[in-house]
């Protein structure tokens, strides 16, 4: 299970999936347009694999103004 | 991947095929930034810039890589805030601009709508008419703005709009036969009027993933709030667009932006007002006899009775 963090949203969720990350972000409803990606706490490129035991967070690229 | 330095890549830049770390790609965002200002020459050596920020990611970025230049090119730096009065939103955004401002020794204007036209935008919106908040809030939050910058002597108003802005603002003028607009869209847009601030945007080709990006890796706090008022159906189509375009054609939003900027001039020259007079009523630059604030005011204080 991926641990996944959205802040948007205030939400956690845990979903089943191992693939590199740009590949995870439809299934919480981002892309690599909208999406900055921490994972672990360190952000990375969406070409990055991800799988158990990750956590995976995701920044809304568009806030404020 | 690995950044060309050997450092491990944090940001893939699909639009120029760069795999860069943290360290290069904050480093080529201060370099963009600079040579934005440079070609575009937003600004002078000495000059009073006052930069406007709101507490969302973009205007805190554009206030540090700011505080960063002026360390080596001097000029003096300031911050004005409006306060539209939008509950669980603006006061929610403001102590991260104070907590910016002092952790970058910025000194901190703060100007709010109920002190300035004695109505905050929530109150306004409370009227329920046509126009929408929005409305209001735009042309109050540039009349104040200008009216402040210049009271404060600044020489350039600095604006964090960012490419996704940008690119978004065009496609919409385009779209809605809003030819006029364009001609006042430029880098620097230096109005013919005494009293009017020039505008700069040194942000406006960065993308706002970018915008973001260089906040997080540069510890830089920002509000992630959305304005409650934001409604705006029309530009969320277009930003759906452009980002769906982007993923398809990376540098869609570049490519937009430099053909407006190439044609920018000829715009400018068919379409800027030839002239730009004096409101009748408050002394701010205006296009007709009172301007657009203060037809606003007199319309809100019939339906909500003179303010205080
Ligand atoms: S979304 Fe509308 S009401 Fe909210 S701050 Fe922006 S212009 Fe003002
Ligand atoms: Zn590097």
């Amino acid at each position: 299970m991926v641990k996944v963090i959205l802040l948007r949203e205030r939400k956690i969720l845990e979903v089943s999936y191992t693939g590199p990350i740009k590949g995870l972000l439809p299934m919480v409803d981002y892309s690599v347009e909208t999406a900055v990606v921490l994972r672990n706490g360190e952000p990375v490129e969406e070409e990055e694999e991800v799988g158990d035991g990750d956590e995976i967070k995701i920044v809304p690229v568009v806030s404020g103004g | 991947m690995q950044c060309k330095c050997g450092h491990k890549a944090v940001y893939f830049r699909r639009y120029s095929g760069q795999h860069l770390c943290s360290k290069c790609f904050s480093r080529s965002i201060f370099k963009k930034f600079k040579d934005i200002i440079r070609m575009n020459k937003l600004m002078e050596r000495g000059d009073r810039i006052v930069c406007g920020v709101s507490g969302g990611k973009d205007s805190l970025v554009l206030l540090y890589l700011l505080k960063k230049l002026s360390e080596k090119f001097q000029f003096e730096l300031s911050a004005l805030t409006i306060d539209e009065g939008i509950s669980g939103y603006r006061d929610l955004s403001i102590p991260f601009v104070k907590k910016a401002c002092s952790d970058l020794d910025i000194e901190l204007h703060i100007r709010s709508f109920k002190e300035e036209y004695g109505y905050s935008l929530d109150e306004v919106a409370s009227m329920d008419d046509r126009l929408g908040a929005c409305s209001y809030c735009g042309v109050f939050r540039r009349n104040i703005l200008n009216k402040h910058a210049r009271e404060l002597g600044a020489d350039r108003l600095a604006m964090g709009h960012n490419l996704d802005d940008e690119s978004q603002v065009i496609l919409m003028n385009l779209l809605r036969g809003d030819v006029s607009r364009f001609g006042r869209m430029g880098t620097f847009y230096r109005d013919v009027h005494h009293k009017f601030i020039p505008r700069i945007k040194p942000l406006r080709e960065i993308p706002e993933k970018e915008i973001v990006l260089y906040a997080i890796v540069n510890g830089i706090d920002f509000d992630f709030e959305e304005c409650p008022y934001a409604p705006e159906a029309f530009r969320d189509d277009i930003r759906d667009f452009l980002n769906m375009m982007e993923e398809k054609r990376p540098g869609t939003k570049h490519a937009l932006l430099k053909t407006y900027d190439r044609l920018y001039p000829l715009l400018n020259q068919t379409f800027a007002p030839e002239s730009i007079s004096t409101c009748g009523n408050c002394g701010e630059p205006s296009i007709s006899l009172f301007c657009k604030k203060c037809e606003m005011l007199e319309d809100i204080g019939k339906k909500l009775g003179k303010a205080d």
